[in-house]
């Protein structure tokens, strides 16, 4: 059968790869390319060896920190908003499988924000905050940190309800019976969570950590439309940064690409690990 | 696939239930009034959105009930914000655009990522291989990582348009959606492939006969997560469209603030409303397929 | 120069009011007719020059040749398309491209490096000249040349005049005159006349004044007010009002005081002689403002709204709002007659100083393409500036003010703030250039002067931050802009 299927591969293949090309591969490598060129189009680079990324970091001789700002600020970011979502979906998953009346409605009503865009989430949020802040002379830019929780809320509302979802299918995958026995042997509710549900539930908690961390390291939408990175760069993460380094200032194109490039590592670093550690638990299985 | 649905039995029912539900009900309620306030807000004029975002009347109660009454009707314009808000943005025309490049997008995505997942998975060589493996590495790369190169190409191969847009999108979610069928074609057996064969039917035949069917599932859940990226996504169209022509729901949001002056807060509460409306319609339709799909997503991703 | 031969365009303009200037991007072409303070003696001579002119459409040939004008006003868009093909219906070959916003020079740089070239295409100051020296073809005997009214908006380079101003914008201090009038007639009021504001320290007076007495204004005339000035809001759609255009200010009298020839050259480094008068101009913003200091940068302010729906009496921004109050779909409460415009008043030369009139639009010729080109590019344009559909896509459709000798009767900019710019020239006081028009990587160094002044403003920071800011970010935005571009 291989062989006759074999030399269908135009129909089969070459659509997807033909857009894959254009869409994927020929970016990512001509991205990688550009990172070490000076650029303003694509077809007017100049090579400059690692200019680029040296001047992520020092600019004319003085050190540039509104890069290593932003990479604490977002690894910040990201590390709260995984435990807050973490801890909050679980225990609302939790809750939701108790059968209590009502579950269905309130599952409804958690997952919704999740499938609004990040840009009207946050046009909506925008509005709730200003208007609640005007009254103590605050804005949700008046300072990096308003800007920070305003960011971690917006993130959290979205979220929660995803990550509750798939709490809720992991707990409902842990066998009655063996609760059951656990209980018949006299375990009381925290003994129950601690040493039966939460060791059970580790490839799920491995899952739903790994798509927070991801999430928000990559968090863009959200930045700019809340915050635009205000007030003066100090809420820009990762993402709005390396935007508005390649979109903002004619001439820094390279110096973009380069953040890009990191950016691009670090990330893949995450997914990499994100891998490791999901095979290796489902062996021990 | 973990079962999602939530009557779960009896055993487990709480004791105290109506505690819960009591706790819970308020919640939802914490949960959803942010849209509700939007919703509350685009129907008043834009001067009290934020003097009074959270009342109906610009007039305390306490001054007496009849200039409370007056200062309602002072504060609420009716459809004005919307009247507004459509014909600044265009909203109807994005609504189209946005409607347009998801369904296309995604049926291209469907159609052909399928079709390239079985075939990767029957056909055995190097190829076949290195294109899964391009696919695996590809969903590991942020946006920003080709953003520039991917919007100017795309601008050299004339796709800054609805129709061209799609075939970035096919190109850029391919990875995810290979990855994802590949996985299910992986769990098919190959005897009732190679039986209609045996009776003749081309590959083209085979595929459409037998593999499109029994895939169902796995295209309810690349829909449901592809059409929820490209429907709310707004920094690959914002950067590959022409979107002095082309502008989709979340780019006509942006540009409401971004245009050369101050938020017109009364019409952004009212496009906030409509680009809400849609979603929240779909979803009470299409709840359960929505909630696999991502399940499905989440487990497999 | 400028002074005599721009209020002869703009005294025409004070015919009729209607909308927009050049950077109006909300802007909807729904002309509406404003003030029909036409009077009888204008009506007529406007006739007069309309006939004239619809002699030079008949006589300006239609050239074959190819032509590509990239355009660089995004709003303006349809009207170009739909005026290339009624020229290509003529027998013209006239294609016309619009970048995206934002995206010129980035567009215009891989445009170039195309075998079809732009032939026509957009220069927005001397730093454009610059980077473009060997594409800009010498307009000067041109018939286009011939009919620009203001030479002072041209764009000269080793005395070729390379590029061709076709439109200009005025700003100041908008103000609400009925408003204002009624504040005259209070008991103790500072000023007779809304007139009697020459300077900065009557007007900072007037300001205080009005602002102390907003309740006393409303309870006797039955207004909404709740300070004087509108609100000074510091998020991304207001700032550029103070980062941009009244940052202006100490630029141009600094640069005055260098000699410099050209006032929108710049410099590569400033010392912020009249950052004193900015400071003075700006608290008085803030100060008499009902907004709460602390919150301007939230985004929640809409000064526009606050002089529409007379909460506010003055209001610094440019000609591009007249048709933004008065356009009836705005619901605003604010008539055409109640709209007036005075100069940013900085405290440094009050008694001579005009409105801010400028712009940053520009026509240029592509001096690689074949004279072929060059020629049918040349005929077009002047088809645009001499023809009824040119000039009615240029005025109604576009909504802007075009300095052109044709620009007369029906087609005279329909814009009262323009008009007020040449009633100012016309007693003698001296436009203000728009020096901002130099500032080196403008976003850069716009959002550090923003954010220091918002510091300043909420108590967070001092003002010394703002002058670093704008005095040490100058000069190093200066040398990184020039680094790029030598590299």
């Amino acid at each position: 059968m291989e062989k006759s299927i074999k030399k269908y591969w135009p129909v089969f293949v070459l659509p997807t790869m033909a857009a894959f090309t254009i869409g994927f591969i020929v970016p990512f490598v001509y991205g990688i390319w550009l990172s070490f060129c000076k650029f303003t189009t694509v077809v007017d680079w100049k090579f400059v060896g690692l200019r680029n990324y040296t001047r992520i970091f020092v600019v004319n001789g003085e050190v540039d920190t509104t890069f290593l700002h932003s990479l604490w600020y977002t690894a910040l970011f990201t590390v709260v908003t995984v435990a807050i979502i973490n801890v909050a979906a679980f225990g609302i998953a939790m809750a939701l499988t108790k059968g209590i009346k009502g579950t269905n409605l309130f599952r409804t009503v958690f997952f919704l924000p999740n499938l609004i865009g990040g840009i009207v989430l946050s046009y909506v949020w925008l509005m709730i905050f200003n208007s609640y802040l005007a009254k103590y002379s605050k804005t949700i830019v008046s300072t990096q940190w308003y800007a920070f929780w305003g960011l971690v809320i917006v993130v959290c509302w979205q979220q929660i309800g995803y990550m509750m979802i798939i709490y809720v299918a992991g707990i409902q995958n842990i066998p009655a019976d063996l609760i059951e026995a656990a209980k018949i042997d006299g375990a009381n509710n925290w003994q129950l969570l601690k040493n039966v549900t939460l060791p059970l539930l580790m490839p799920t908690i491995t899952i739903c950590s790994f798509l927070t961390l991801t999430n928000g390291f990559k968090l863009f939408d959200q930045n700019l439309a809340l915050t635009g990175g205000n007030p003066g760069k100090m809420s820009e993460l990762l993402a709005l940064n390396i935007y508005n380094t390649m979109y903002g200032t004619t001439g820094w194109q390279g110096v973009g690409q380069a953040k890009a490039v990191i950016f691009f590592l670090l990330v893949a670093l995450i997914s990499v690990i994100q891998n490791k550690l999901t095979t290796s638990k489902e062996v021990q299985q | 696939m973990a079962k999602t649905d939530m009557n779960v039995s009896t055993v487990r029912r709480a004791k105290h239930g109506w505690i819960l539900t009591t706790i819970f009900a308020v919640i939802s309620i914490t949960w959803i009034l942010p849209i509700a306030m939007v919703l509350l807000n685009s129907f008043k004029r834009k001067a009290y959105i934020f003097a009074n975002p959270f009342g109906i009347s610009n007039v305390k109660l306490s001054q007496g009930f009849a200039r409370w009454q007056a200062g309602i009707s002072k504060t609420f314009v009716g459809f004005m914000n919307y009247k507004t808000a459509v014909k600044q943005t265009k909203f109807f025309q994005s609504f189209g655009y946005s409607l347009f490049i998801t369904v296309i997008s995604v049926f291209l995505i469907i159609l052909c990522c399928s079709m390239c997942a079985w075939y990767i998975t029957r056909v055995h060589n190097a190829a076949t291989k290195i294109i899964y493996l391009l696919c695996l590495f590809s969903m590991i790369v942020p946006f920003q990582m080709v953003m520039f190169t991917l919007s100017k190409f795309a601008n050299i191969l004339h796709l800054s348009n609805p129709l061209g847009i799609t075939i970035v999108y096919l190109g850029f979610g391919a990875g995810l959606a290979v990855f994802m069928f590949t996985g299910f074609v992986k769990s098919v057996s190959v005897e009732i492939e190679e039986a209609a064969m045996i009776d003749g039917c081309t590959p083209i035949q085979t595929y459409f006969k037998i593999i499109l069917p029994i895939m169902k599932p796995t295209i309810v859940t690349v829909a449901i997560l592809e059409s929820m990226w490209v429907w709310n996504d707004y920094l690959l169209p914002s950067l590959v469209l022409n979107i002095n022509k082309y502008k989709t729901i979340p780019i006509a949001v942006q540009f409401l603030k971004q245009s050369h002056g101050q938020v017109d807060w009364g019409a952004m509460m009212a496009v906030l409303v409509l680009a809400i409306v849609p979603i929240v319609v779909f979803y009470i339709a299409a709840q359960k397929y929505i909630i696999e799909g991502v399940l499905a997503g989440a487990v497999k991703g | 120069m400028k002074k005599k031969v721009l209020s002869v365009v703009l005294s025409a303009a004070m015919a009729s009011a209607v909308l927009a200037g050049c950077g109006s991007k909300g802007s909807d072409t729904a002309a509406t007719e404003a003030g029909s303070a036409a009077t009888e003696a204008a009506t007529a001579a406007a006739t007069e020059a309309a006939a004239a002119t619809t002699e030079a459409a008949d006589t300006a040939a239609i050239n074959g040749g190819r032509v590509y004008l990239l355009n660089f006003k995004p709003e303006t868009d349809e009207a170009w398309q739909e005026l290339a093909s009624k020229y290509n219906d003529l027998g013209g070959n006239v294609t016309v491209l619009t970048a995206a916003d934002g995206q010129y020079a980035t567009t215009l740089q891989s445009e170039m490096a195309k075998s079809e070239a732009p032939t026509i295409f957009n220069i927005g100051n001397a730093n454009d000249v610059a980077t473009w020296k060997d594409y800009l073809y010498d307009l000067s005997g041109s018939d286009l040349y011939k009919h620009v009214s203001d030479h002072s908006l041209d764009i000269k380079s080793d005395d070729k005049t390379v590029a061709i101003a076709n439109c200009y914008e005025a700003y100041g201090i908008i103000y609400n005159k009925t408003l204002l009038s009624d504040y005259c007639t209070l008991d103790n009021a500072v000023i007779k006349s809304p007139d009697d504001i020459k300077d900065f320290d009557t007007l900072k007076k007037v300001a205080d004044d009005l602002n102390k007495r907003v309740d006393e204004m409303n309870e006797k005339f039955g207004c909404d007010l709740q300070g004087a000035f509108a609100s000074a809001g510091l998020d991304s759609g207001s700032s550029w009002r103070f980062s941009g255009h009244l940052a202006n200010m100490p630029l141009y009298y600094e640069f005055k005081d260098d000699g410099l020839t050209d006032l929108t050259a710049g410099e590569p480094e400033i010392k912020g002689t009249y950052l004193d008068n900015f400071k003075k101009v700006w608290d008085m913003y803030v100060q008499d403002s009902g907004a709460d200091p602390k919150t301007l940068a939230s985004g929640t302010y809409n000064a526009e709204q606050e002089l529409g729906m007379e909460q506010a009496v003055f209001y610094q921004n440019g000609d591009w709002e007249f048709s933004a109050l008065t356009n009836p779909d705005n619901g605003y409460l604010v008539k055409a007659e109640d709209l007036d415009m005075m100069p940013i008043y900085f405290g440094v030369d009050d008694a001579n100083e005009g409105l801010c009139v400028g712009t940053e639009n520009h026509w240029a010729v592509n001096a690689k393409c074949s004279q072929e080109e060059i020629d049918a590019s040349l005929a077009f344009l002047n088809w645009v500036i001499t023809s009824d559909e040119g000039r009615d896509a240029i005025v109604n459709k576009m909504g802007l003010s075009a300095p052109f000798d044709t620009f007369t009767g029906d087609y005279a900019p329909k814009n009262a703030f323009g008009a007020k710019a040449s009633e100012y020239m016309n007693e003698g006081k001296t436009s203000v250039a728009w020096s901002f028009n130099a500032t080196p990587n403008v976003d850069d160094w716009r959002a550090d002067v923003v954010s220091a002044l918002t510091a300043y403003t909420d108590g967070s920071g001092d003002w010394d931050a703002v002058k670093t800011a704008f005095v040490d970010g100058w000069a190093k935005q200066w040398k990184l802009a020039e680094q790029a571009k030598t590299e």
